[in-house]
């Protein structure tokens, strides 16, 4: 358990705490490398494709039996929208070999996916990357995921079975006024198939030289009453990695998970979607705690988070007329989450109704209502307290968001704006402007201005964290701690965005974003005055720090992307993005630490090439090279990480798959706070093999 | 450092031998025959296939304009690739031309009506205001045949398979040849769908 590494950079104060080997600069020699096979692989190539033979000659069964691409899927519904959305459809997914979502997110251009240790990964899009990114709104299937104890995502107790995910959406830049607070740098919306859409059964089976698993079953099918339906139950187990300090991290990851789905139809007008999952895991680590106040203070000890917990879902769909139509959405999630430092349970029970109406010719307007009350129950550990131990909170909100047709098929304005009013910081104004300018068909600019809050969470308020305790002056222990700040105030950014897309031909096109964003009242580590604590014994020195709202800054970026169908069985997509921080603290503020903890945290260039081939007898190969420049502040040195995948398609029934993953450089890490308690993973080399069986 | 600066030098050698051989893959594939074909070309024969297996009432397809006319909703990209497929096909005496609607009134004319998953927003709206009418939609979305639409493509495995709503067909007087619904993965009559197959 990890207290907000984000934020943990104060602590690098603390001489003893920072056992991380100062970095190596030699790596920075790789980027123009990297570029120049990205050049080389882009113009290096052979263009002109083969002369399609004519398909209307081709009876229906054998039309059947051709395999078929689309580069053009992300073109569609994304090359209209007014925000940087990048799309990963199951295709991409399947073509992918990634075993989870984390390792599939690394493919999305501008977000920074570092993995921490086999079952934590820190994903963030334009900045303030932790390993709770608490800027990032996570949601699958529109229950969101994002813990408001932490302010983050637990993306080890978050898995869905790939081959269940219709597609992943994922958005740079702020969408609160949709989506709601908290999505400030992003919003990843994870969305499974319907179940008319997994008919039928499947068998997968997986192994490798670090991981067992996936072992999943999945059957779907049809009832008069129930409608169409999926059950399914997966599990995996990943070995323990070793950490930056040579140790076996002890970082080991399981997970078993089932669920269901079902997808009705009640009437010529309404529809009803049910989808519930249960999950248990457990995942360890090595993390530096305080375990007395008596010597030896503080130690380095292996932690197992335990975790589980279920979900239920419904969604009732109604269309009125062609014009307007409504959902009804409600969900309850119970989580369980803890280790021997600290232990929290969390409900959560939401409620949200949306109302989409077209009005007169040319306006499209959705509004919608939402409540939410999460209520959570702590344990105090001798690390970890929370005061209140127990608390309700409850967020409502409403928005409403107009798309505007200025000029058919040219011009768009969307204006939308959320109000909430949440248990911290009371209410919310969260407007946006979006505008759409289509020259012709294969243009399109669009330039967007927003806010978005990130409002506080448990732990900015109201924790307790005995960070560190050691001997002190005349047998006198000291208690290093922090605490929550019960005043704490929303973050908020306001972004100002502009993207160019174009499609040049069906083979190439192109998606480009800059943005600037302006942030104020981020959260600032502020130190207290030293005093004399008796509780808990025996008597000791406490050095406190506290939350506050000290900092300030401005991001910028640029992010760009391509998709080149080079010919009919080849696809290359090469992507970069950009990222510069200044942060600022506020007069009066004494943090010293988290402005280049936070600045440093984060690679400011990050390029990636990703090549997918269809070969003949069914064979398709992704190779994926990923670079990710050094992070300073906590000395991780810039890599490239390569990782690759043959999938045979064996027939109709069965397909088989082998990944290698991080083939260039075994053990080296990806990310790390500067002196945050938990050790870093080295991530391997990896090889594996699934098997899928459908039937 | 000796060590350090072979193993990086090892590694983009690794690095640049996969790209070539991406390229060299790429190369030598070119000349061979595909193996994977583009998703709207495939669909657009599909489509020409379908227009086979369907008869119009004698009322539409009348003899002074014997065209088949495959229409498409405001979606520049698929027409074309729709069109370098199907276009000056002929079905019989029939031939074939594909349109681009800008607006959903425009289908006057109209034998067939294309979809793409990108026109969620408008497509129940638009399937409404057909109903009865004798037109052919086709589509990609998962809700499609429940809002009303006749023919849905799906992807199974990267291969195009399709769904028929058999009801929706007949209450716009279409009859769909029962060969066209052996190869559909479901056939839904009277509100209930058959799992094919």
């Amino acid at each position: 358990m990890q207290v907000h590494p984000a934020r943990c950079s104060f602590f690098s104060k603390l001489p003893y705490l920072s056992d991380v080997p100062s970095g190596s600069p030699q790596v920075i020699r790789r980027v123009p490398i990297f570029a120049g096979i990205v050049l080389l692989a882009l113009f290096g190539s052979p263009s002109g494709a083969a002369q399609t033979p004519d398909l209307t000659q081709k009876s229906l069964e054998d039309l059947m039996s051709i395999e078929v691409t689309s580069v053009s899927k992300k073109e569609q519904k994304t090359s209209q929208a007014a925000t940087a959305v990048f799309v990963i459809s199951q295709e991409d997914i399947r073509h992918s070999g990634a075993l989870n979502i984390p390792d599939l997110l690394r493919m999305v251009p501008g977000l920074d996916v570092a993995q921490i240790d086999d079952g934590k990964w820190a994903i963030s899009a334009r900045g303030f990357n932790g390993q709770y990114s608490y800027n990032l709104l996570v949601l699958i299937d529109g229950r969101t995921v994002y813990t408001p104890i932490f302010a983050g995502v637990f993306w080890d107790s978050q898995n869905v079975p790939l081959d269940s995910i219709e597609r992943i959406e994922v958005i740079r830049g702020p969408g609160a006024a949709v989506w709601g607070s908290n999505a400030v740098n992003g919003v990843i919306n994870i969305i499974t198939k319907s179940a008319d859409n997994t008919q039928g059964g499947s068998l997968t089976a997986g192994a490798g030289n670090a991981s067992t698993g996936p072992e999943a079953i999945r059957y779907g099918g049809k009832d008069r009453n129930l409608g169409a339906y999926r059950v399914y139950a997966e599990g995996f187990q990943y070995n323990a990695l070793p950490t930056l300090a040579g140790l076996d991290g002890q970082d080991d990851w399981r997970l078993v998970h089932g669920g269901f789905r079902t997808d009705s139809t009640l009437s010529a007008k309404d529809s009803l979607t049910t989808e519930g999952d249960v999950y248990q895991g457990n995942a360890g680590e090595l993390s530096s705690v305080p375990i007395s106040l008596a010597p030896p203070e503080t130690a380095t000890v292996a932690l197992r988070d335990r975790y589980s917990g279920w979900n239920l879902l419904t969604r009732w769909k109604r269309t009125f007329s062609p014009r307007s139509e409504t959902s009804l959405q409600v969900y309850f999630d119970r989580s369980l989450r803890g280790d021997s430092t600290y232990d929290i349970g969390l409900n959560t029970f939401d409620i949200d109704f949306q109302h989409h109406i077209v009005w007169g010719a040319r306006q499209d307007i959705v509004w919608g209502l939402g409540y939410r009350v999460s209520s959570d129950a702590t344990i105090p550990t001798l690390r970890i307290s929370f005061t209140p131990q127990n608390r309700r909170t409850q967020l409502f909100s409403s928005f409403v968001q107009d798309e505007i047709v200025i000029r058919p098929d040219r011009l768009n304005l969307s204006l939308g704006a959320r109000v909430e009013h949440n248990a911290y910081t009371g209410f919310d104004f969260q407007p946006s402007g979006r505008l759409v300018w289509t020259p012709n068909n294969k243009n399109m600019f669009w330039g967007a201005v927003s806010v978005a809050d990130r409002i506080p969470s448990r732990i900015d308020t109201s924790i307790r964290v005995n960070y560190a305790a050691l001997p002190g002056p005349g047998n006198l222990p000291i208690l290093v701690s922090f605490f929550g700040n019960p005043n704490e105030k929303n973050e908020r950014l306001t972004a100002f965005e502009a993207g160019y897309r174009n499609a040049w031909t069906s083979r190439f096109s192109l998606d480009s974003t800059v943005f600037y964003n302006r942030y104020r009242d981020l959260v600032s580590v502020e130190p207290g005055a030293m005093s004399l604590e008796t509780n808990p014994a025996p008597a000791h020195l406490l050095i406190p720090t506290s939350f506050g709202n000290g900092l300030y800054g401005e991001t910028q970026g640029l992010e760009f992307f391509a998709n080149w169908k080079v010919a009919s069985f080849w696809t290359v997509s090469p992507g970069y993005a950009f990222l510069s921080m200044h942060l600022h603290p506020f007069a009066g503020s004494q943090d010293t630490t988290t402005v280049p903890g936070t600045q440093g945290g984060n690679p400011d260039h990050q390029g990636q090439l990703r090549s997918s081939v269809s070969l003949p007898r069914n064979i398709r190969w992704n190779a994926s090279a990923y670079f990710v420049n050094r992070l300073p502040a906590a000395s991780i040195p810039s890599y490239t990480r390569l990782d690759t995948s043959l999938i045979w398609r064996a027939g109709e029934h069965v397909s088989v798959s082998v990944t290698g993953q991080n083939l260039l450089r075994n053990l080296h890490p990806e990310f790390s706070g500067p002196s945050c308690t938990v050790q870093s993973g080295l991530m391997r080399r990896d090889a594996y093999a699934k098997i899928a069986w459908s039937f | 450092m000796e060590a350090s600066f072979g193993r990086r030098h090892i590694s983009v050698s690794i690095f640049a031998l996969l790209c070539i051989a991406v390229l060299v893959a790429g190369a030598s594939q070119t000349a061979r025959a595909q193996s994977a074909a583009d998703e709207y070309q495939v669909k657009a024969a599909f489509l020409f296939h379908f227009a086979q297996f369907v008869d119009w009432p004698g009322d539409v397809l009348n003899a002074r304009d014997p065209s088949l006319k495959l229409c498409i909703l405001d979606d520049e990209p698929r027409r074309q690739e729709l069109q370098s497929t199907i276009e000056g096909k002929t079905i019989g005496s029939r031939l074939f031309h594909v349109r681009l609607i800008g607006q959903p009134q425009d289908i006057q004319g109209c034998n067939i009506l294309f979809l793409s998953r990108d026109e969620t927003r408008r497509q129940t709206a638009i399937l409404k205001s057909l109903h009865g009418i004798p037109v052919l939609t086709v589509g990609e979305t998962s809700n499609f045949l429940s809002d009303g639409g006749m023919i849905r493509f799906h992807i199974e495995e990267d291969k195009i398979r399709f769904d028929i709503n058999l009801e929706a067909a007949e209450s716009s007087h279409l009859k769909i040849s029962s060969r066209l619904l052996l190869l559909a993965t479901s056939v839904t009559r009277g509100g209930v769908a058959d799992r094919g197959r």
